[in-house]
């Protein structure tokens, strides 16, 4: 019986071990507006790199925080490339709301660890807003369980606050 | 006569300790809204390189056009020059609708060193324009 128990116990900590060699300590999710995207080249190991910085506007706190990749190549072939491109994108995209029509775009949730740099990059769609729907859908609560994964339109539900203003409906509904 | 000689080895001195301080100094910025995006062949030891100049209208005395550049380098879609060039004239190109909405769009922060060459890249969303400059800045420091 004692045997079993600790074979348990060495096969949990053993999971705990692979799982956590796996996956990147994510310290938190911040969700915003996209304001800014930086490049700057950088030299590590006597190599020249692109820098990737994103500055967002946190939906919880109402602040400028700024966030950065691991230096890498910025190439149409790589994400870095890729994440460059439609970060800039999203910056550009515009926000502007009236009752009548809601117009929301450009915000993500970053995952970042420990020293702000990204693990994961989320790209929230038109008319969502600090990981709500505007156009009619239910607020999001970051209890809810699943997170939108990088490559798949976001289902489930961001780790931000709710915008505290309540959704604008479209077509009048406040 | 030895108090002649000393007195200008020791202003040389203070001469060299102060340039390294000089060139520590946090790099110039140049911001506003990108309005203008050039591309140019130059010979750089036997090679050719492009050299991508941006021009924009200076947030600090609007309506004053102000040039900074690239180090030049190959455009490509697989070099950081040729995705600065594209998305600097994404930049150019994006509608600013501050006179008529009080939003602007398509504004740039542009790190430059004493001769003018790019060293940071801030591409500014929408609604950031020269008024949150400031905070662009602030991020950096």
């Amino acid at each position: 019986m004692r045997k079993a128990a600790f074979s348990l116990a060495g096969m949990a900590l053993l999971c705990g071990v692979i799982a956590g060699m796996a996956l990147p300590a994510i310290a938190r999710d911040v969700t915003g507006k996209v304001t800014a995207v930086y490049h700057e080249p950088v030299v590590v190991n006597n190599k020249t790199l692109d820098k990737v910085s994103v500055s967002v506007n946190n939906c919880a706190t109402g602040q400028w925080e700024t966030f950065a990749y691991s230096p890498g190549s910025v190439s149409d072939d790589n994400s870095l490339g890729f994440l460059f491109n439609d970060l800039a994108n999203a910056a550009r995209s515009m926000v502007t709301k009236n009752q009548y029509m809601n117009s929301v775009s450009g915000h993500v949730t970053l995952a970042v660890n420990e020293q702000n740099m990204i693990q994961r990059t989320t790209f929230w769609g038109y008319n969502w807003e600090c990981g709500r729907d505007l156009d009619g859908g239910a607020p999001m609560s970051p209890a809810s369980g699943a997170k939108p994964s990088t490559t798949t339109p976001p289902t489930g539900k961001p780790a931000a606050t709710p915008n505290p203003l309540g959704g604008l409906r479209k077509f009048g509904g406040f | 006569m030895k108090i002649h000689i000393q007195v200008p080895m020791a202003l040389m001195a203070l001469a060299a300790m102060a340039v390294p301080t000089f060139a520590q100094q946090p790099p110039a910025h140049v911001a506003g809204k990108v309005v203008a995006v050039a591309h140019e062949k130059v010979n750089v030891n036997n090679t050719w390189l492009d050299k991508i100049s941006v021009t924009v209208d200076n947030c600090q005395a609007r309506g004053t056009l102000q040039t900074v550049h690239y180090l030049p380098a190959t455009v490509s879609d697989r070099t950081a020059l040729g995705h600065l060039y594209e998305q600097d004239l994404h930049s150019a190109r994006t509608a600013n609708m501050e006179r008529q909405q009080q939003q602007p769009n398509g504004f740039g922060v542009f790190w430059v060193d004493a001769q003018g060459r790019v060293l940071r890249t801030g591409l500014l969303g929408h609604p950031v324009g020269c008024g949150d400059v400031p905070r662009v800045l602030s991020q950096f420091k």
